[in-house]
């Protein structure tokens, strides 16, 4: 086994593997930039080693400056997380030229699966479905790609080649819209990615997004961990995923499984992986993509496995054997994890920024936290916006939906505008209760649209008050307001000598649509 | 009415008591508005001041005079974050949803649209700039006026 881990990450998933590599009784080293000096993965390593500068290309996405590092401070193996260095073939090769262990598939897998092209024909060739409409024009000039889009019918997807996480993402609807699309969606590859290489794709209209996690040692042996259904989407993001996947028939889940052992095995797969498909409206799945990491959305998998991912992954970097066979692993109880992203739903999901001022998340029976922020953190445009995933376990659906809806309501968050509110509005949604999902659910149920504003009510006019009281501090000691129930019905005026404002309308709440104990 | 009972526990903190219930509320003041979260939802009061000054003036001398629907003659950011590219100079002539500014912010790129058609009056971004959430950028003439 390893003794020293350095993970080259930061932010929620630098920590969340920390905790695993301290667990196991390894020292687990944090990498940090100029911003990030007393970051929380920062604070939970038990060492921790600048790469100075700001930008990422010189910081988290500097291979050399890492690995310099490692060998500096004696390093055995390198968790890249995801997203950064995580799918960089080169960065891999790097570290076993460097002696220094990568905990992730071999170099080889990771490049043929980071060229998405060269993946679908492989996976093409081994029996897997793949999307229809697929059309290789990796390199190819405007006009042969305008072609192309023509050819396979709008509307078009392009997507970035080294890409994933819905950067570099673009929906196409016209053809006199594919020039810009094409040129922004490729700035934005070479922004996240290093890579500027997009490509077009046929758009499945209301598609299902389920993956299944694999794992396969170096001896040969490929398992999944069933699947998850990743289809709750905003802008190419995923916001709401869950394991199992409703709706999704035994035996599609047993189909789907095989195809996703068979395509591991097809590539040689060694460590952990996603295999992504769609799934049409026919229960027709497609192979999407491989992403040769660990995927944002892992826990909810170690909840209804009772694995911890992770601590499998270093295993197998380190030569061990799976320690299951598939027929020992089972699926128990219902995982949903939440986004919880910096961004005002109320402006198209505008990134937002701050300082938390307040930040307590809920605990409980049945709760995670995956973060790295802490109360007092600044929020900047620097980084990713997502602030936290929230993380629940029930016995079955509908006790986990309770239980993530309480959760919402509990996570106390100040000074930074999030979708806590709208991710307690989709998850009562009828349409999520029934598990109709698919990855155009917020746009086709209105979701993306700010909520109605409730009408005057008792715990409107509380709020009034209270806003009222808190202007007026800092003051100690108990003190004694008053606040009319409700609005006077015979006039249907609110009068509140505490509040000025009232009148004017000058307040702006969030409403609760549902579930308020005071609604 | 009803009583209530607020009790400070620290800055920013308080309980809420009532006849039947007791709750935590959590607020904060920052330099326009007051943050309140009360039952799982949070809520937001300008300050006066903030107020005052955020009150949007009326655009140019006659601007759009008898239009329903004026549109607006501002360009303004709609996310904190840096000035990808500037498409468009001060005199330039522009069209309606023309893209006059792309914009990046947390590795998310936005294209910014003239939402007039008019000229380009003043400039106040250069590409590289971090702007900050509603900071103008472009002031436009739209045709009306031109």
């Amino acid at each position: 086994m390893f003794n020293k881990i350095l993970i080259a990450n930061r932010g929620e998933i630098a920590c969340r593997i920390i905790q695993t590599v301290q667990e196991m009784g390894l020292v687990a080293v944090a990498v940090y930039n100029d911003h990030d000096e007393t970051a929380r993965h920062v604070r939970l390593a038990d060492e921790a080693y600048a790469l100075p500068g700001t930008s990422l290309s010189e910081t988290y996405l500097n291979a050399k400056a890492i690995l310099s590092l490692c060998k500096e401070h004696q390093v055995d193996a390198i968790h890249p997380g995801y997203g950064f260095l995580s799918e960089n073939a080169g960065f891999a090769r790097a570290c076993a030229k460097a002696g220094v262990a990568f905990i992730g598939p071999s170099p080889d897998v990771i490049s043929a699966m980071g060229d998405k092209i060269a993946a679908r024909n492989l996976m093409h060739q081994a029996g897997v479905p793949i999307v229809p409409g697929w059309h290789g024009a990796a390199d190819a000039p405007l006009a042969t790609i305008q072609r192309e889009a023509e050819h396979m019918g709008y509307p078009v997807l392009i997507k970035a080649t080294a890409g994933g996480g819905g950067k570099g993402m673009r929906r196409v609807d016209t053809p006199e819209a594919l020039k810009d699309a094409w040129e922004a969606a490729s700035r934005e590859a070479q922004k996240a990615f290093g890579n500027a290489q997009v490509f077009l794709e046929k758009y499945i209209i209301k598609p299902r997004h389920i993956e299944f996690q694999i794992l396969a040692d170096n001896d040969g042996n490929t398992v999944h961990l069933f699947e998850r259904e990743c289809s709750i989407q905003r802008r190419y993001q995923k916001i709401i995923e869950e394991s199992p996947a409703p709706n999704l028939s035994a035996e599609l889940r047993e189909k789907m499984g095989e195809a996703a052992v068979q395509a591991a095995r097809a590539m040689g797969y060694t460590n952990a992986g996603t295999v992504e498909f769609i799934v049409g409206a026919d229960g027709g799945f497609y192979f999407l993509e491989v992403n040769t990491r660990l995927q944002v959305e892992h826990p909810i998998t170690e909840l209804v496995t009772q694995q911890d991912l992770v601590r499998l992954q270093i295993q197998i970097a380190a030569g061990h054997r799976l320690p299951f066979t598939q027929t020992e692993l089972t699926q128990s109880g219902h995982a949903i994890e939440c986004r919880l992203y910096a961004e005002d739903p109320a402006q198209n999901f505008m990134p937002a920024t701050g300082t938390l001022h307040q930040w307590l998340p809920p605990t409980g029976s049945g709760i995670r936290l995956d973060t790295g922020y802490q109360s007092g953190d600044a929020v900047t445009v620097h980084f990713d916006p997502m602030l936290a995933k929230l993380i629940v376990w029930g016995s079955d659906r509908d006790s986990a939906l309770r239980k993530m809806q309480w959760a919402l309501r509990q996570f106390v968050v100040l000074g930074v505008t999030q979708n806590l509110d709208f991710l307690h509005r989709v998850l009562s949604h009828p349409a999520f209760q029934e598990g109709l999902t698919h990855t155009h659910f917020i746009p086709e149920h209105g979701l993306d649209q700010p909520a109605e504003a409730t009408g005057e009510t008792e715990e409107s006019i509380l709020v009034e008050a209270l806003l009222q009281w808190a202007a007026e501090q800092p003051a100690n000691g108990a003190q004694s307001v008053t606040a009319p129930t409700a609005a006077d019905p015979a006039t249907g005026q609110i009068s509140s000598p505490l509040s000025p404002w009232l009148a004017a309308g000058g307040w702006r709440g969030t409403p609760l649509s549902e579930g308020g104990r005071h609604a | 009415m009803r009583d209530v009972t607020i009790i400070p526990l620290q800055p920013g903190e308080a309980l809420l008591q009532d006849d039947h219930q007791v709750r935590p509320f959590y607020w904060r003041r920052t330099a326009s508005q007051i943050l309140l979260w009360l039952g799982g939802k949070q809520y937001a009061m300008p300050l006066p001041e903030a107020g005052q000054s955020s009150q949007p003036t009326a655009g140019g001398r006659g601007a759009n005079r008898g239009h329903a629907a004026p549109a607006s003659d501002k360009l303004t950011a709609p996310m904190p974050g840096t000035v990808l590219k500037v498409l468009a100079g001060p005199g330039d002539s522009v069209t309606h949803n023309q893209p006059l500014i792309v914009m990046e912010s947390m590795k998310m790129e936005l294209t910014l649209n003239s939402p007039a058609t008019g000229k380009i009056a003043t400039l106040h971004c250069q590409e590289n700039q971090l702007v900050a959430l509603g900071e103008l950028l472009v002031q436009l003439t739209p045709e009306a006026e031109a």
